[in-house]
Formats: C-alpha cells, structure tokens, sequence
C-alpha cells in the first residue's frame, strides 16, 4: 500500500501540531504497510544499522540481518568498516552465517569463491573446469559483492540501502552543528555497556516515546524527583530530528563520590544540559557532559522492534563498578516505557483510533516526527 | 602412515583448514597429471587465500605456471 501525495489521511498528519492527527493504524499494525514503509522510509534515508565496535577489530565479520536483507558488516584490512550484502556472486548463497574473524579471504561454503575484506572477488576455484581457475566470461573485477552505502557518526554505522540520499554530512548538516563540541571520541563501555530490549510494538513508537518529555513524570517517576517537566524544552528540527532537553542533567555519582571523566573542552551549558534526540528514521541518541549512548532500533516486524543500546564514554578508563551502574540505571528506565510502547501498539488495533490528537505544548517533537514520515510516504513512488 | 585421504578427511572433520593446505599441497605433489596437480594445488590455493597462510603466494604461481588462474 501507498499514499498519493494528495491522500487525506497524510494531510491530515502534516496539518500544523493544533490540528493534526497522528499516522493510521496501519503503519503500526498491518504487515504490508510495513514492508511498503520500510522501502519509503528506511531504504531511501540513512537508517542506523550497527555500532562500529560490533566489527572492533580488523577482519572482524559480522552478518546483520536488517529488514529482511542479509548484510555483512566488515572491519578490511585498511581498518575501514563497510557494509556489503552478505551474497556470494555465483549462486547467491549467504557467505558468514555467525560473527568471526576474516583471517585472509572470505571464503564462500558452497563453490569456495574467495573475496577480499573490501569487496573484490579474488579467486574462482575450478571456473573454468577442474583445476582451471578462470574463464573468458568470469570478470573478477564486475563480481565483487555488492557494497552498501555507509557512514559513520558518533561510532553508528548508518547505511542508505537505495544509495540515492543525500550524503551523510549533507542530510544530518544541523545535528552536526547542533553537537559540535561533542565531537570528540566516544569510547565504548565495552560488554558490560550494551544490552538489547526486545520489543512488542512498532519501530516508530519507540522513536515517538523518545522524543517527548511529556511522559517523564508518570512513566518515570524517579528521573521526575530531580528532572521536572519544566526543566525540559522540545527539540524540533523539521524534516531531521527531534526530541527533547534538560537544564538539570545530573552525574551518576558513586557511594564515594566519583564520577566519570567529562568529555574535554564542552561550554558552561552543558554542566547541567543535556539533550536526546531521535535522529530520523531509527537512531536514538544522548548527548551528556560525561557519557553518551547510542539506541538502535532494529525494525524487525511490523509489531516487533529490537533496541540495541550502547553506551560511550570520554576515556576507555572509567571505573567499573560507576559502569556497571550506569548501564543499570538506563536499562531501568528504558524498560520502563516498555509498557506504554507495548500498549500503544495494542491500541493500534481498534478501529475507532484515528492517529489520536497531539499536545500542542508537549507533543511537537512527536508530530515533528511523523510530519517526516507522512512526507517520505507523500514522495515514494513504488515501483 | 594414515593414508593422505584419511589425513584430509581428519583435517575436515576437524575445521582445521591450515591443514588443508599443506595436505592439498602433498596430494599436489604426489601426482605427474598437469590437470590433477593443478586441482589439488587449487584446493591448497584457496584455503590459503581463506586462512591469510604464507603459501599463497607460492600456490599462486604453480597456478600461473600451468596457465591456470
Ligand atoms: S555460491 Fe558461492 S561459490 Fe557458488
Ligand atoms: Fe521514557
């Protein structure tokens, strides 16, 4: 299913926040929209995929499956991480089937055709027949596996499946700019520091509780004793981000007072700020004076959704108790919303709902958001 | 002596692929046929292009020798 441009059901998403409804039901909750979606809104854009340290070292091979698609996740021997689909160019077998180390070649199981870590096919046993190892017709250099476009930003690994979005730098311009004292090393948690949350609802109903504020106070009643809702202000970026900031961001401080490094060199602002922002479609990210995180949301059904959470710090030296707490207070508060992400999701089921109405005040990060979506439905042709 | 066949099976049963190269190399050796020589050393090549093994290159030039990649 697609929208023409003139469909009053997207209209009346992209209609000013006051009047607007939310996107129907069936974006949520009917299989075939997903799928039709998913090439509107996660192939044409630049869609998180992965962290860069899921390939931390060099020759490190990771398949991903991401949409359906089998990709491969690959750290060459120039130390450079590139995505590929995970295909073998004779007969379309899977090549890696479980994360390892490339130690020269990927080998394919099937007829052993060999490529590169970047790409190139390097040998075609037997081609040409027993012992022969080429033929006239097999053109190494026009059968490498299939690149996919990819960036990485804040140590995610975004892909662009259709290869045709603006670069990286160019669509996400006013995070960059917006971030820019944060850029500075993120140093990963390591094993304690990641975790996945495996979700019943939609993907865009975990990006749509990110963005607003205006659930803090009763789904997380203890972020509220210290973070109140007037210490919060929207985020809007139209057609890129949004989300939500605080004035009063608190450190984690240990039982002796420690507290992690700050990232160097950040302005006065950020001593008690801190922001987290829904980078369109699927990347939600935090932006602290001593540590950051990173969510991937992996879209894996129309109502299933796996979060992968990561969490980064100013030096790879942090103190591992402060750590490991640290990843137990956000692993609580995120599975807090799991409830409510849940049960809008059931909601999406009644026939009556019409995309619900918005908090003026409160809810213009969320329908920032879905104006986004409504927009790339509105422009997708399917072919 | 296992026989050279029960040693490639073994190194198989075993995912011991570095083996395979040395073995394939052996079985290469052992034979004056140029098509057969070229089959084994093809064998030998790939897995050690796969395992990043120091004969690679010398298994690329028997190959090359003969015409054969
Ligand atoms: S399918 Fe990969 S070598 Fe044949
Ligand atoms: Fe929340």
């Amino acid at each position: 299913m697609s929208y023409a441009p003139s469909d009053p059901v997207l209209a009346s998403v992209r209609r000013p926040v006051e009047h607007a409804n939310g996107l129907p039901n069936a974006q949520y909750a009917d299989p075939d929209v997903f799928a039709a979606e998913a090439r509107a809104v996660l192939h044409t854009t630049w869609a998180g995929l992965a962290v860069q340290e899921d390939v931390a070292e060099i020759g490190d091979a990771k398949p991903i499956e991401f949409l359906g698609i089998p990709l491969l996740l690959v750290r060459d021997k120039n130390d450079t991480v590139r995505v590929f689909q995970n295909i073998c160019r004779h007969r379309g077998m899977i090549l890696i089937d479980a994360p390892r180390k490339i130690e020269g070649a990927i080998r394919c199981p099937y007829h052993s055709w060999c490529y590169s870590t970047s790409g190139k096919l390097v040998s075609t046993p037997h081609v040409g027949g027993p012992g022969n190892n080429k033929h006239e017709a097999i053109v190494n250099d026009d059968l490498g596996l299939i690149e996919v476009r990819s960036h990485v930003w804040r140590n995610v690994v975004f892909i662009n499946l259709d290869g045709k979005a603006a670069p990286f730098e160019e669509e996400n311009a006013a995070l960059i700019v917006r971030w820019h004292e944060h850029d500075k090393p993120l140093h990963h948690g390591g094993p304690d520091s990641r975790f996945t949350l495996d979700v019943a609802c939609n993907w865009k109903l975990a990006v749509e509780n990110y963005a607003e504020s205006y659930h803090l106070p009763w789904v997380h009643p203890s972020l509220n004793s210290y973070s109140r809702l007037e210490d919060h202000y929207n985020i809007e970026e139209p057609g890129a981000f949004s989300g939500q900031g605080t004035l009063v961001y608190r450190q984690l401080t240990g039982s002796n007072g420690a507290t992690f490094p700050d990232f160097e060199g950040l302005s006065s602002k950020w001593d008690e700020g801190a922001e987290y922002i829904c980078l369109y479609p699927n990347v939600l990210l935090a932006a602290q004076r001593e540590h950051a995180y990173a969510i991937i949301l992996e879209p894996v059904a129309h109502n299933r959704t796996v979060e992968h959470v990561h969490i980064y710090y100013s030096t790879s030296d942090t103190d591992d108790e402060l750590r490991v707490s640290n990843t137990a207070q956000w692993k609580g508060i995120f599975e807090e919303d799991i409830d409510v992400v849940e049960g809008m999701q059931k909601g999406r089921s009644a026939p009556g709902f019409d995309g619900g109405r918005f908090s003026p005040a409160m809810d213009g990060p969320t329908h920032c958001f879905h104006d986004w979506v409504a927009a790339h439905l509105q422009n997708h042709e399917e072919k | 002596m296992t026989s050279l066949n029960d040693r490639l099976l073994n190194a198989y049963a075993r995912g011991a692929h570095a083996e395979l190269v040395s073995l394939y190399s052996e079985a290469a050796e052992c034979t004056k046929d140029i098509d057969e020589r070229c089959f084994f050393f093809t064998q030998a090549y790939v897995f050690a292009l796969e395992q990043g093994h120091p004969d690679k290159e010398k298994l690329y030039q028997k190959l090359a020798q003969y015409d054969r990649i």
